[in-house]
């Protein structure tokens, strides 16, 4: 759309010299340098300033005047300008291959945009953490990119075998996860999904921090986690193929002898796409499993539950002149085993595994109405089920039978449909509008769900974009929600603001309201068995926040040989009516779900991004500080206590290439501060007396080599996690319920080591 | 064309991997085991009737018909003895609807019929409808005399609630016996000693607070304002409820004066410990009966102006004797004192709040000798001898306890290394003398137990001298 804009700009400018001199006509494709054509690129004549953009397929078309010497300049953003000098007599047919630039600090995004736009020009502050980088990294998964991002951290429920993210001091429910702009479901508060994405088919990940509720709905208080997956090639077929093997800790097997499940990280895929002019497809397929760490665990047991995946993809698209549509599925298949000890007395132990399937199918397609008005729809369907089955092992027998005890066979349904439909009119070159509605139908069922409760939400938004003189962009929207089931906040406001400083400073102004629905476990979820008594509370409100964000930018000059950016951000979030645990009134031994807790959190991050030829370097830092909330509790308020507990984070990654060996070499790094707690403790005169508990600080560290061996075959190995970070030392009880963790808190199974293959082979134009 | 095809070709031929990597293991449910509680079981000379139960694994889940072979020895069928249901040619047919875990007949003496104790009846499961099978305690041999068993394993019936399970189990290892009862089934106790004590259900952890008026119709809620009666993790609320050792000198109601005038009105709080439902406040005065045989119970709920009376005669040949409140009559719960060693209940105990503050705490898994008719206790660890290992001429070195919560909870772990603790085991020595070494198997998930179900072993070590 942008650069349609441009088109016509550009077309103006050019017509009133059409008439007098010899008309000569260029043509030709624009392409990176992987093949995939470059939609957007500008091809301007420098002295005639005549100028053209690239259509979807990478083609141009540009009428000037003959001329016996003059310089045709292409360029795009992301990728190095290319000048030619040449003499234009006659018409002439020139293709050019673009290469990416290693200054690739200004990337295109969408996360949040009415259409794909440069970092740069995005009212809203957004990460990107590109394929680059991921491939650098080596990881297994998402959670070993996002490992070393500032804000990130994670807490290990090591009963499930599960991860949930905290994202700049607020936990994993409070973030939205999308994959390619669908929301991804989980059963519970506990963003699992994250970790059942396949890596090997993401293309980039971005970030956007604080509440986007008025684009994305609820969840979306902390931020938005955005998985971009890896587009087909324009008229090209391409096939990939990987295999990673790693250590856990110092557990590793290549073939499975004998014991119950293969040790170490084994890491297989394979995928392929096409595209010609009409239509496109791409399918992939990786298994991904994790053999567990035995740790401080003894006998059959393990410290880190052993997790199998399979992952894949299927999709199918049409392109059109005026618009595109896609179907894609997404499917996962999981399984966490946790074994148990023998006991010896019956010579019996008791295995759990956990069965995940999900099967995601999702329909996206864009159109362009006219030049003003252009729509994109999604319709998505996702099918999830988690299946608890717990069986009795006799090791006298070697039989294995289910056990019969409440609670331990399970199966919980949860299934999503949900329709967004959006409209973006430009008004005109200072307003744009870009309204737009959701639905999403959410159904449940499960020995542990009360009914078959539904969930129909309905959304409807508007958002508008208005720009002043180019220097600033200003964007207020709203969202109106009808929800079926609890009384919805009546309408979401938020405001962003861009003010261009000048050509290298941005300032980004923003407030808005966040707000989370009540999820339908919190909803409806019983859990009753030897060691749980929790219900759900139909009565609930949803969580809301007032979130204000500050950042200023810089972007150096593209002409500098050195190449900076730095973004220096402020935020505050007060969050409301936050769902947690409490009693039942009507029963004190039973846990229930209310609108409680009250939160806040405040802080500034600092991040650095510095290219200079074949290095790249990041440094960042943050200081976040996450309320106190013995405050919210009127027995704790008398007690000196600060109200803010603050952690500091310092980030670090280099990436540095050797042309002449075709060698990559990585070191990314990651300190994460001391994160401090209150407690409360009841002393024997009966008064209350609150202590300070600490999680240690660790430091994080891997370092990676990439070397190419052919164009199309790729080795890397390395270290993950160089200073063998195991648990660290806490001194307090963190969390008051049934995972919560006493003593060390477990973060990782030490210093592992990998090595992978990566095929990548791209038919020839 | 051509190519389209070729890639739905490669997208079906993944999708196909993909469901055929989808094939999770089917695990079978374990076998239906039809068996009797125990392989022997008395019948002394004072008692006329035995029920005997034949016990499943689990709920059958079709109508199931257990056939029972018996050989009597020294008697006959008809003359010494009969069963309900009557036998055919010494076979007993017994219809098990599905749904249900158990099945059970049982034994009659015949009257004026004397016996030498040498008698003997035995019963074997001959048979029994698929896809049930008949386990491994298939024999029982019934004595008619009072039996000092070996030793056998049980499966205690603490029913359905895994932590909550419903019931109270007592267990009598002389005659391998066990007896389930509700925890919710009753509301008093009754001291059937000497002294004039009652005790409040510690198994659903009900609280008590006194009036100051002894007129029970004058007692509504305008009593309990400033009072609180629910028991939260405060140390001071020891006070609302009956000593946690089991001391009887040490109840919240006072005990019972020979002067009317003394006795108080209580409020009583019945306790919603354990997954109890949460019931009406009721207002009880306790007075001695005229004769002083027994009592006199004056109840009613809180806002009623009027109150129901019930007598309960002292039988001394149990601790206690219960009253229900549902059901307004006294209720048969704990066996006579003689008859039960040990009892396994969630019930009220205490625990650490922090280092130097205990609470009271309710507990699930308690096992509670029974004190009071003489039972002792001892813990013995493994480190020292193993259960296999432990003969009489261990006991020497072994101090018994009286503390009725010798054993506890201390048997079990729920949090850490989650099952039975396998490095200790327990001797009981009963009312009679007989010591017993206790082993417990298993108890909950972690362990390969089903919670509410705790597998126990004992085995005799000391048959008590005559």
């Amino acid at each position: 759309m942008k650069y349609r804009i441009g088109l016509i700009a550009l077309f103006f400018l050019g017509t009133g010299l059409q008439a007098i001199a010899q008309q000569i006509v260029l043509k030709g494709k624009i392409t990176a340098s992987d093949g995939k054509p470059v939609e957007g690129a500008s091809v301007i004549l420098l002295q005639q300033q005549k100028g053209t953009l690239s259509n979807q397929q990478g083609e141009y078309v540009l009428n000037v005047q003959k001329v016996h010497s003059a310089t045709l300049k292409v360029s795009f953003v992301g990728f190095k300008t290319i000048e030619k000098k040449l003499s234009f007599d006659k018409n002439l047919r020139l293709d050019f291959t673009l290469e990416a630039s290693t200054q690739a600090l200004n990337e295109v995004v969408v996360t949040g945009q009415y259409e794909p736009q440069s970092v740069k020009n995005s009212v809203f502050q957004v990460r990107v953490i590109d394929k680059a980088r991921i491939e650098q990294r080596a990881a297994t998964n998402l959670l070993g990119v996002l490992n070393n991002e500032l804000g990130f951290r994670f807490s290990n429920d090591m009963a499930l075998g599960t991860t949930d993210i905290q994202l700049m001091g607020m936990s994993g429910r409070n973030v939205k996860i999308l994959l390619d702009g669908v929301p991804m479901l989980d059963r519970g508060d506990t963003r699992e999904s994250l970790n059942q994405i396949d890596i090997n088919s993401i293309e980039r990940i971005e970030i956007v921090e604080g509440p986007m509720s008025v684009n994305y709905g609820t969840d979306a208080l902390a931020g938005v986690i955005n998985i971009i997956t890896k587009k087909p090639i324009y008229q090209q077929w391409s096939l990939f193929a990987k295999a990673q093997e790693e250590s856990v800790g110092n557990e590793y097997q290549l073939i499975k002898n004998g014991s119950e499940v293969r040790q170490g990280v084994h890491n297989q895929s394979i995928g392929a796409t096409w595209q010609n002019a009409l239509l496109n497809a791409s399918a992939g397929l990786s298994t991904n499993n994790f053999g567990g760490w035995q740790g401080n665990s003894t006998e059959r047991s393990k410290e880190w539950l052993p997790k199998e995946q399979l992952l894949g993809h299927i999709k199918l698209g049409l392109t059109k002149r005026n618009g595109s549509i896609y179907y894609r599925n997404d499917f996962l298949h999981e399984t966490i085993t946790s074994f148990g000890n023998v006991n010896v007395n019956t010579q019996q132990a008791r295995d759990q595994k956990f069965i995940t399937d999900r099967m995601m199918h999702q329909l996206q397609g864009e159109m362009r109405i006219s030049e003003r008005l252009t729509m994109n729809a999604l319709a998505s369907f996702t099918d999830y089920q988690r299946k608890t089955q717990t069986s009795i092992i006799d090791l006298n027998t070697g039989k294995r039978t289910l056990s019969l005890g409440q609670g331990e066979q399970d199966v919980a349904k949860f299934d999503n449909k949900m329709l967004r439909t959006t409209f973006q009119y430009r008004f005109s070159k200072n307003l744009s509008f870009q309204p737009g509605f959701e639905i999403n139908l959410d159904n449940a069922s499960g020995a542990r769900i009360a009914g078959s409760p539904k969930i129909n939400d309905y959304a409807l938004f508007v958002s508008s974009v208005i720009s002043l003189d180019s220097v600033v962009q200003i964007r207020p929207g709203l969202r109106f929600i009808q929800n079926s089931v609890y009384d919805a906040p009546p309408v979401i406001p938020s405001i962003n603001a861009k003010v261009k400083l000048d050509s290298n400073w941005d300032l980004r102004l923003a407030y808005a309201r966040g707000f989370r629905s009540p999820a339908l476990r919190e909803l409806y979820f019983n859990f009753f068995d030897a060691s749980h008594s929790i219900k759900g509370n139909p009565n609930l409100k949803a969580e809301e926040s007032d979130s204000f964000n500050a950042s200023i930018t810089y972007f150096s000059s593209k002409e500098n040989r050195l190449n900076v950016k730095s973004v220096l951000t402020g935020f505050y979030n007060d969050f409301r009516n936050l769902i947690s645990y409490g009693t039942d009134p009507s029963d004190p031994s039973v846990s229930q779900t209310i609108n409680i807790d009250r939160f806040k959190t405040v802080g500034t991050t600092l991040e650095n991004t510095a290219v200079w030829q074949n290095l790249r370097a990041t440094l960042g830092f943050s200081y976040i500080g996450r309320y106190n909330q013995l405050l919210s509790d009127e027995a704790y308020q008398n007690q000196a206590m600060p109200e803010f507990l603050w952690s500091p984070e310092v980030n670090a990654n280099i990436m540095y290439a050797l042309p002449k060996t075709k060698t990559t070499l990585g070191l990314f790094y990651k300190y994460t501060g001391k994160r401090t707690a209150y407690q409360a403790e009841t002393e024997s005169n009966g008064d209350v007396k609150v202590s300070l508990t600490e999680v240690a600080a660790y430091h994080w560290a891997d370092f990676t080599i990439t070397q190419k061996i052919t164009s199309a075959l790729q080795m890397s190995t390395g270290v993950k996690n160089l200073l063998n970070v195991t648990r660290l030392n806490n001194s307090g009880t963190s969390g008051t319920s049934g995972h919560s963790v006493s003593g060390p808190v477990p973060m990782s199974y030490g210093r592992s080591y990998f090595v992978g293959l990566t095929y990548n082979l791209i038919s020839k134009k | 064309m051509k190519r389209l095809f070729n890639v739905w070709l490669v997208l079906s031929l993944i999708n196909t991997i993909f469901l055929l990597g989808c094939k999770d293991e089917e695990i079978a449910l374990p076998d239906n085991l039809a068996q009797f509680e125990s392989t022997e079981q008395g019948m002394d000379a004072t008692t006329t009737e035995a029920t005997i139960k034949v016990k499943f694994s689990r709920a059958v889940e079709v109508a199931t018909t257990v056939s029972v072979q018996l050989t009597p020895t020294g008697m006959t069928y008809g003359t010494e003895f009969t069963t309900t249901p009557a036998a055919a040619d010494n076979t007993l047919s017994l219809s098990v609807p599905a749904g249900s875990s158990e099945v059970s007949f049982k034994i009659s003496k015949a009257s004026g019929v004397f016996l030498s104790g040498a008698e003997t009846l035995k019963f074997k499961i001959s048979s029994v409808t698929t896809p049930a099978l008949v386990g491994t305690n298939a024999e029982l041999l019934v004595k008619f005399t009072a039996i000092v068993s070996e030793g056998t394993s049980l499966k205690l019936n603490g029913g359905t609630g895994g932590s909550s399970a419903i019931n109270s189990v007592f267990v009598d290892f002389s005659n391998n016996n066990q007896v389930s009862v509700a925890r919710a089934s009753w509301d008093l106790g009754f001291y059937a000693g000497s002294n004039f004590v009652v005790k409040l259900n510690h198994t659903t952890a009900s609280t008590a607070i006194v009036t100051t008026k002894s007129d029970i119709t004058q007692v509504n809620s305008a009593d309990t304002v400033g009072k609180n009666l629910t028991l939260g993790f405060d140390p001071s609320h020891f006070a609302l409820v009956d000593d946690i050792t089991g001391d009887i000198t040490k109840t919240v109601i006072a005990q019972v004066s020979a002067t009317d005038a003394d006795n108080k009105v209580y409020i009583i709080n019945r306790g919603t410990g354990g997954a109890t439902t949460k019931k009406d406040l009721i207002k009880v005065r306790i007075l001695r009966t005229t004769d002083g045989s027994g009592y006199t119970l004056q109840y009613a709920t809180l806002t009623e102006t009027t109150f129901k009376s019930v007598t309960i005669t002292k039988d001394a040949s149990y601790n206690f004797n219960y009253v229900s409140f549902e059901t307004g009559t006294p209720v048969s719960v704990e066996p006579a004192k003689e008859l039960w060693d040990i009892e396994w209940t969630g019930a009220l105990y205490k625990t650490n709040l922090s280092a130097t503050v205990e609470i009271p705490y309710y507990f699930s898994d308690q096992v509670f000798i029974n004190h009071l008719a003489g039972v002792q206790a001892a813990e013995v660890l493994t480190s020292t001898v193993s259960y296999e290992n432990f003969a009489e001429s261990n006991l020497s070195a072994i101090t018994f306890s009286s503390n009725r919560s010798t054993i506890g909870a201390n048997w079990r772990a729920t949090t850490g290394t989650v099952g039975v603790k396998t490095d200790r085991f327990y001797l009981v020595k009963d009312a009679a003398g007989n010591v017993y070494k206790l082993k417990f198997l298993n108890f909950t998930s972690a362990d390969g137990g089903e919670r509410g179900y705790p597998n126990i072993e004992y085995k005799l070590v000391k048959k008590a001298s005559n």
